[in-house]
């Protein structure tokens, strides 16, 4: 461990429990968070498993317990500037931040759709790479003393024994946007009421979901483009660190060899944990669990009273500390509640299971592998090797509808494992483009477009030109009025060809969407439920189907595979659906879905009966009487006025 | 030629942009063969759409100063696509348009009269730019002002403005209004009463 590393560590204390860093290449650093005993329980870690990939979150590369039961949780440590930095260094306009505020906010919605919360969100906490806004600790503070900078963003129902949730998160969110308000004098009115309603001290008066608070704010900033989007990091890029370590640990049974890094050893048990549960059978890790080195390194991790080490004793003090205040909370909540919370744990275990969308083959063999953990460890003999298929590749990013005016021309990668540069128009517009991804719109102006696909190189040219291998394919699309798909896929002969198809974008009859299934996978046929409607779908045709507006059922099925969703279709949206992939190597969905296709009712009927002429002819009545009463009235005034004056005049 | 030279430029300017990449030299030839209108780097994104669930759904509409306080229910279109408005004591939310607190129109549609009984809306005619009211939706109180009162011929009837999704938010309150064709059963006009958020 090297002595920026040990800063590191430091770094995270108290909020989010204690964080090491147990691995770290020249760009990498995974650190290790071990939480509070009993709020983070089975529940939470496997809440914290579930949201691996979700966008704009620091994935968690594993969560579980070590050996001796302490819950843990292994996430990259970002180094990207803070907003409190960025807004530092460069003057941004009142929108740009709300907009970094908005994706926030939908980050946030999507955590909490996975039951995990925040409790401080602020603007240390919030990460700039580039334009990929992250929001860093989600799910890891469960109450406790927040961090200095976090002061005044946490919600005041939040406290050690009442840990953070939906609307607390909210709270934060709306204490953010004051925070990047301050200094700006052209706030919309409907922000400043965003902020009071946000921040009202009474959880139940604030809006209720993150994503209310999202669509606020969208509101608030109007037509304001936004360029942030929620950063995305694969597990996979840090899956081979794991394995890297592990690897180099397995000979490390004896305590000799132990000598590289407690730290090191402590991440070998995790490791071994998370292979075991993502390897059913074959490959083993029993080399590695079966010593009792890991657990002795995850107590020295934070229990650590070797005179040697004292050089690293800091940090594992504080975390000793921590964890008596981890105690201290138990014994507050009494050894009998403790039971309780076990047992609430596995109740809640099963409603996330409610909460999370829909069963989709992944999770389904997350379970399997879950009930063969204990097999595993006893059986398995060879060495760890990561299993591609262990890399959720079904897993959502933030992708949101896209008005039809702005679909323009958008690229479909649907060529399983290969990971491509992109060129558009003879210009690299996408480095590392990842099987199973969208990119778009490219552009909306009409014209005919190159767009050509090499594979990925780790320093691409920048001009399609000076690229002098071989294009995986490469192919010419028009683009008229209307928003052209490019589709990269593999064709039943297996070859790799380019298809673009325009959307069927007519408008659509008030209340009802459209679903357009494409099958670009080279399975001959795929199985597709729709709603209540069943089909196969031939290898490279598509299926045109009007839905009502609300939410429907989809899924499809090749051989033992089958990928399941529901999709919330709105009035006047329409879905894509791309099925690229084989039923061997197995099926995947991506999505491209445009709104704006909506059409207004043809009329509002309201009134049947003609009573408005009577209460007109009422209104007359009313005048014609007040002018019979006034007139007489007026009469005698004029006389009298009239008489008066002859009488002065006289 | 020069257009195309600047291109090459604006390509490498927004590659360092980006950030990513070292600065490339370009060769002459690739100068030639760039295309005129660069790009940035594209946005991309994976698996299925995630869209957010608005919870505020209206739930009543109360304006004092003509005593009307209705329970609103979501409404959709009947089988000619027409406003399904509801009988004459409540009032209608279009739920395929916009919801109050987001961006674009609130429609809420409610009858003048109905089956010989005075509607929900019988008054509406007398609201004057200024007069508040507000929407009960989701747990909380929405404040809207009247900001214009206008009664259309139904034949002119601006409606794909006063359905829009986008733009900024407005509440649109509509009716019937005008002289009443006995025959057809119906009035010749709508009358639109449109409102905009105001503070709390």
């Amino acid at each position: 461990m090297t002595k920026g590393e040990s800063t590191e560590a430091e770094r995270a204390k108290s909020w989010f429990g204690l964080t090491q860093i147990v691995l770290s290449d020249s760009d990498r650093k995974l650190g290790v968070t071990i939480g509070p005993v009993g709020t983070w329980d089975k529940a939470h870690v496997e809440r914290l498993n579930k949201a691996s990939e979700l966008a704009g979150i620091n994935p968690v590369i594993d969560s579980d317990f070590t050996t001796d039961e302490k819950p843990y949780a292994a996430i990259p440590i970002l180094s990207y500037p803070n907003l409190t930095s960025v807004f530092k260094k460069k003057k941004l306009d009142w929108k740009e931040k709300a907009s970094i505020v908005e994706v926030c906010a939908r980050i946030l919605d999507g955590a909490h759709k996975k039951g995990l919360f925040h409790g401080a969100v602020c603007p240390e906490q919030v990460l700039i790479d580039n334009k990929e806004v992250f929001v860093d600790g989600i799910g890891m503070g469960l109450g406790g003393t927040a961090p200095e900078s976090a002061k005044g963003f946490v919600a005041p129902e939040v406290t050690p024994n009442s840990p953070a949730n939906e609307t607390s998160d909210v709270y934060s969110l709306g204490k953010l946007l004051e925070a990047i308000s301050e200094g700006h004098t052209d706030i919309p009115r409907s922000a400043k009421r965003l902020i009071t309603w946000s921040t009202s001290e009474n959880p139940e008066a604030r809006p209720p979901t993150a994503l209310e608070f999202a669509s606020v704010i969208r509101g608030c900033i109007g037509e304001h483009k936004s360029k942030y989007q929620a950063g995305y990091i694969a597990i996979s890029e840090y899956q081979d660190l794991i394995q890297v370590s592990a690897k180099k640990l397995t000979p490390a049974s004896d305590k000799e060899s132990t000598k590289s890094d407690t730290n090191d050893i402590s991440f070998a048990d995790l490791k071994a944990r998370q292979e075991a549960r993502r390897k059913p059978s074959k490959k083993t890790v029993k080399g590695i669990m079966t010593d009792e080195t890991p657990a002795e390194a995850a107590s020295s991790l934070i229990f650590s009273n070797d005179e040697e080490k004292s050089n690293r004793l800091l940090p594992i003090l504080v975390g000793a500390a921590l964890l008596l205040i981890g105690a201290f909370w138990l014994t507050t909540l009494g050894g009998d509640e403790k039971d309780d919370s076990l047992a609430q744990g596995s109740e809640s275990s099963d409603t996330s299971e409610d909460v999370s969308s829909p069963v989709t083959e992944d999770s389904d063999s997350e379970d399997d592998i879950d009930s063969k953990d204990q097999e595993s460890r006893e059986s398995s003999d060879d060495t760890i090797e990561l299993n591609p298929k262990s890399v959720n590749q079904n897993n959502l990013l933030v992708s949101t509808p896209i008005d039809v005016s702005k679909a323009g021309l958008q690229v479909v990668h649907g060529i399983p494992g290969v990971k491509a540069d992109l060129y558009f128009d003879k210009a690299l517009s996408v480095k590392g483009f990842e099987s199973g991804t969208i990119a778009g719109p490219a552009t909306t102006k009409p014209g005919n477009y190159n767009v050509s696909l090499y594979e990925a190189a780790d320093n691409p040219s920048v001009i399609e030109a000076d690229r002098s291998d071989q294009p995986i394919l490469t192919g010419k699309v028009k683009l008229g009025e209307e928003p052209v798909s490019v589709v990269a896929f593999i064709d039943s002969s297996g070859n790799p060809t380019i298809d673009s198809s325009t959307s069927v974008v007519t408008d659509l009859e008030p209340g009802y969407g459209r679903v357009i299934i494409h099958n670009y996978s080279t399975a001959k046929s795929v199985d597709v439920s729709l709603g209540n409607k069943s089909f196969t779908l031939n290898n490279g045709s598509n299926s045109v189907n009007k839905v009502n507006a609300s939410e429907i059922s989809f899924k499809v099925g090749s051989g033992d595979e089958s990928i399941a969703q529901s999709l919330n279709i709105k009035d006047g949206q329409l879905s894509n659906l791309y099925i690229y992939g084989s039923s061997e190597d197995g099926i995947e969905v991506s999505e491209i879905r445009l709104s704006g296709l909506e059409s207004s009712p043809s009329s509002v009927p309201s009134g049947n009966s003609g009573l408005l002429e009577e209460k007109d002819d009422n209104n007359s009545l009313i005048a014609l009487f007040s002018m019979l009463l006034v007139l007489p009235v007026a009469g005698i005034a004029l006389r009298k006025i009239y008489r008066d004056r002859n009488e002065t005049a006289s | 030629m020069k257009l195309q030279v600047k291109a090459a430029i604006r390509i490498v300017a927004g590659v360092l942009g980006s950030g990513s990449f070292l600065l490339a030299i370009i060769p002459e030839k690739a100068v030639i063969e760039a295309a005129a209108e660069p790009t940035d780097q594209l946005q991309t994104r994976k698996g299925f759409v995630q869209q957010f669930e608005n919870v505020n759904i209206p739930e009543s509409l109360n304006i004092n100063g003509l005593d009307i306080n209705a329970t609103i229910k979501p409404v959709g279109v009947d089988e000619n696509f027409a406003f399904e408005v509801p009988s004459a004591e409540f009032v209608g939310w279009y739920k395929f348009g916009s919801y109050p607190g987001s961006q674009g129109s609130t429609v809420l549609a409610a009858h003048v009269d109905y089956a010989g009984k005075e509607g929900v809306f019988f008054n509406l005619s007398d609201l004057l730019p200024g007069d508040p009211l507000t929407v009960e939706a989701g747990n909380k109180i929405l404040r809207y002002e009247v900001t214009s009162v206008t009664s259309y011929d139904k034949e002119s009837l601006p409606i794909d403005d006063l359905f829009t999704k986008n733009g900024p938010e407005t509440l649109q309150l509509i009716t019937c209004d005008g002289d009443f064709d006995q025959q057809m059963r119906s009035y010749k006009n709508n009358l639109v009463v449109t409102a905009r958020p105001i503070a709390i």
